[in-house]
């Protein structure tokens, strides 16, 4: 029998962006559809995979680290919504430490003891914490670990920002074997002009959307019962949303490498949209946004 | 002034002395471009392993006797504990000093301890070796990965320095901050200015005699007597307590301007301690200007002057007569910057001539601004403008030049590149007592030394012929500098 392809990806995006939201609730869909999925979350604050087991924490895979350098899987996968396999890479108290580290440390032990296979999974989804800072952050785009990252950004600018600087990385490490842009994932897109603005960054970068999802109050309310909405919610416009957009990852084969705007062009592409919404809200142009 | 005692750690040689390890070319051009803002450094397209300045910080801080060295690092880091902890026991057993409370231990960082950070380690480290050993002292010598994670010493000296009610001393000696080792000095003595030196409570008269081993204490304490001074030969085989007065003294000299200038200009500028910038003691010049210079401050310069026509009068007819047979010999020489061109007067005073020399590094100038007198004299008084190289310690460099000059003799101070010489068939001599060739009668000792070095060739020869190289043939046609990389980059 030959051996299963695990599909690796990884989620980036600005912090606060809707990443762990985003996430989850893919990794919800894709199990109720049939997959086996590890949602895998990069980031100290180990709080990604919590609408995944009702609000719950779980020790991590550095706690584990600490007693020992060989990891025993059932101490750090643990499983939640529709059997999804939860684990969190965990690592250091704000402000000591150092975060990058500890999430190379945590991916390698776990690449190490071969558990993926072993779980015959099929898929692992990264969520990686906020913008990519240092070299170990960049760790799940690196070195063949995910090959698919896709990009959580909303219309503001500083989401774009961390989108662009993403696609710097993702940029860098084409030729060596590094992970490829899916596309972005764009969030809270309510407004019309957000919607434009996404599409022009997406076409100016030479990437796509691969789904629009709409900021939504039923989010919020599944988020408060410590579920996602997938679970909470399963008939909500909300979670066919998520669902499309599970489908949507899971027909994707093809990753390519982006096309970042450099510093000035940026600069250049935020000052247009500036102008154009300074004019939509002085009501050159008409719109049902113009209640922003 | 350019030391800085309020910052937390000394700024490293490259940005407060215009230190460089990267230069080829001759003396006085390296005078020359260190008039102009230079000189720049070069940087290497290949470079074979150097030193940290861990190993200087550390290293010099642990043979203090009743200290404690907790090494906040990996361990490999702490290699250092390797050749200093049986040195520290054997000197202290020489001299009868009880070194019971000193220890050089490592935190022994791991991958948990740099994902999670280990002040919490260390803190127990010390508080453990606080235990065991009751030093008087305890430095906290840090490393790359102490640095990479910013781990907080500071607070961590001063919650322990409350608690145990000793001085807990940082020592900023991270490997990265730095391509010059003699950084790490100014580390350890930033450190020691900082934490263990007390405000004077009076004025003694001691002499802080800034050195490595204190070969020469005897004699030096006998010449001192005779000006109504005594030295205090810091910081190997000292106290805690010792060094906690150093800004009781009269002055501070220093055997090596390397080394010395950071705790001289320090205690200088915190408690007005005057720092005696002279030639140091080698040979005849070296020794007139060091004495000459403590004789002004301390206002005797009748005894000094006394002291040195005695001294003159003795060996002086020996020193001429031993120079006649050395006249015409062609040397290299290897050395970190301070004692190659304090070594360099005192061949020259012997007849010998420089054709290469090699600096580990190059100081443009020391703390005060001012170029190191030692080579400011060779600027003006050498007899020949021979060719100079500046690395860190670059052994293929060194052996390319040994190789192409093929002197009668080679000079070095580490014991390590005195054999290299000798594998090419070089006779050698290593300086590794930084008093051998002290004044007149050390300028006398080390030309007899000379004399049988060269005339007693056969270990050398039969060495020479044994040994196979594992440079090649193309890196011996090569010019020594062919490395540097061609366009000039600055270094700050
Ligand atoms: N489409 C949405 N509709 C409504 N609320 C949303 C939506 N997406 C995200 N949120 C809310 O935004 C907040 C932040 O989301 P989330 O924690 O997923 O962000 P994140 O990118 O993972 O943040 P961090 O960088 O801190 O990990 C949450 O309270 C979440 O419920
Ligand atoms: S910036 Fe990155 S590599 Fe540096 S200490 Fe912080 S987390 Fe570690
Ligand atoms: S401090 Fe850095 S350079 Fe020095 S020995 Fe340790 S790792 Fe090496
Ligand atoms: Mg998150």
């Amino acid at each position: 029998m030959a051996e299963k392809k695990v599909k690796q990806i990884a989620i980036y995006g600005k912090g606060g962006i809707g990443k762990s939201t985003t996430t989850s609730n893919l990794t919800a869909a894709l199990s109720l559809a049939g997959y086996k999925v590890m949602q895998f979350g990069c980031d100290p604050k180990s709080d990604s995979t919590n609408t995944l087991r009702g609000g719950t924490y779980i020790p991590t895979v550095l706690d584990s680290l600490r007693e020992s350098t060989i990891v025993k899987p059932h101490e750090v996968i643990y499983t939640g919504f529709n059997g999804v396999y939860c684990v969190e890479a965990g690592g250091p108290a704000p402000g000591v430490g150092c975060a990058g580290r500890g999430i190379i440390t945590a991916v390698e032990l776990l690449k190490k003891g071969r558990i993926f296979e072993e779980l015959d999974l099929d898929y692992v989804i990264y969520d990686v914490l906020g913008d990519v800072v240092c070299g170990g952050f960049a760790m799940p785009i690196r070195e063949g670990i995910a090959e698919h990252v896709f990009t959580v950004s909303s219309a503001d600018f500083m989401a774009v920002y961390a989108a662009n600087n993403l696609f710097k990385g993702i940029q860098k490490y084409s030729n060596s074997g590094g992970a490829l842009l899916g596309g972005v994932i764009a969030n809270s897109i309510n407004a019309p002009y957000a919607k434009d603005i996404i599409d022009d960054f997406v076409a100016q970068t030479q990437t796509q959307v691969i789904e629009y999802i709409p900021r939504s109050v039923t989010v919020t309310q599944s988020e408060l019962q410590g579920k996602t909405t997938l679970e909470a919610a399963p008939n909500s416009a909300q979670a066919q949303v998520y669902k499309r957009l599970a489908e949507k990852i899971a027909a994707h084969t093809q990753s390519k490498t982006p096309k970042p705007l450099d510093v000035k062009e940026l600069r250049d592409w935020a000052a247009k949209w500036g102008d154009n919404l300074l004019a939509l809200e002085t009501g050159e142009i008409r719109s049902e946004a113009a209640g922003i | 002034m350019v030391v800085n005692l309020k910052s937390h750690q000394s700024e490293n040689r490259e940005s407060r002395l215009g230190s460089i390890t990267g230069y080829n070319g001759t003396l006085r051009d390296l005078h020359t471009q260190s008039g102009c803002g230079g000189p720049q450094n070069k940087e290497r397209c290949f470079s074979q392993a150097s030193l940290c300045n861990a190993a200087c910080a550390l290293g010099l801080t642990s043979f203090i006797v009743d200290a404690v060295i907790v090494q906040h690092s990996p361990s490999g880091c702490a290699v250092t504990a390797m050749t200093v902890s049986n040195a520290t026991d054997q000197l202290a057993a020489t001299i009868n000093l009880d070194n019971s409370k000193s220890a050089y231990v490592c935190t022994d960082m791991n991958e948990a301890d740099t994902v999670f950070g280990a002040t919490e380690n260390l803190r127990k480290v010390i508080i453990e070796i606080h235990k065991r050993y009751q030093p008087k002292a305890v430095f906290i010598g840090a490393s790359c990965v102490s640095g990479v994670i910013g781990e907080d010493l500071e607070s961590i000296a001063r919650e322990l320095h409350e608690e145990l009610g000793i001085p807990i001393a940082p020592i900023h000696c991270e490997g990265f901050r730095t391509k010059i080792w003699a950084s790490g000095f100014d580390a350890a003595f930033h450190a020691i200015i900082n934490h263990i030196v007390k405000p004077p409570q009076k004025k003694t008269n001691i002499v802080n005699v800034i050195n490595f081993f204190g070969g020469a204490r005897k004699e030096i304490t006998e010449i001192f007597s005779r000006f109504g001074v005594e030295p205090l030969f810091i910081i190997t085989n000292t106290t805690v307590e010792q060094l906690s007065k150093l800004s009781e003294s009269v002055a501070t000299m220093s055997t090596c301007g390397t080394l010395g200038t950071y705790l001289g200009s320090g205690l200088e500028e915190a408690y007005g301690v005057p720092y005696i910038r002279s030639l140091q003691p080698h040979g005849m010049a070296g020794i007139e200007s060091w004495l000459g210079e403590l004789g002004k401050v301390l206002h005797k310069e009748k005894e000094v002057a006394e002291y040195l026509a005695e001294e003159k009068e003795k060996y002086l007819p020996k020193i001429l007569e031993a120079k006649k047979k050395l006249t015409g010999l062609k040397a290299v020489i290897g050395m970190g910057p301070a004692f190659n061109f304090n070594t360099t007067r005192a061949l020259q005073e012997l007849g010998i001539e420089i054709e290469y020399s090699a600096a580990w590094h190059f100081d443009k100038q020391y703390d005060d601004s001012k170029a190191p007198n030692a080579f400011q004299y060779l600027v003006e008084n050498s007899p020949n403008n021979y060719k100079m190289s500046v690395s860190d310690l670059q052994n293929n460099e060194l052996l390319n030049i040994l190789n192409t000059v093929k002197p009668d003799i080679f000079f070095a101070r580490h014991t390590g590149s005195a054999v290299w010489a000798m594998k090419l068939g070089i006779p050698a001599i290593c300086l590794y007592d930084e008093y051998a060739v002290f004044g007149y009668k050390g300028l006398y000792n080390f030309a007899n030394a000379i004399l049988d070095s060269v005339t007693n060739r056969s270990f050398t020869e039969n060495l020479a012929k044994r040994v196979k190289l594992p440079y090649t043939d193309w890196w011996f046609k090569q010019n020594s500098d062919y490395f540097l990389k061609k366009e000039e980059v600055n270094n700050a």
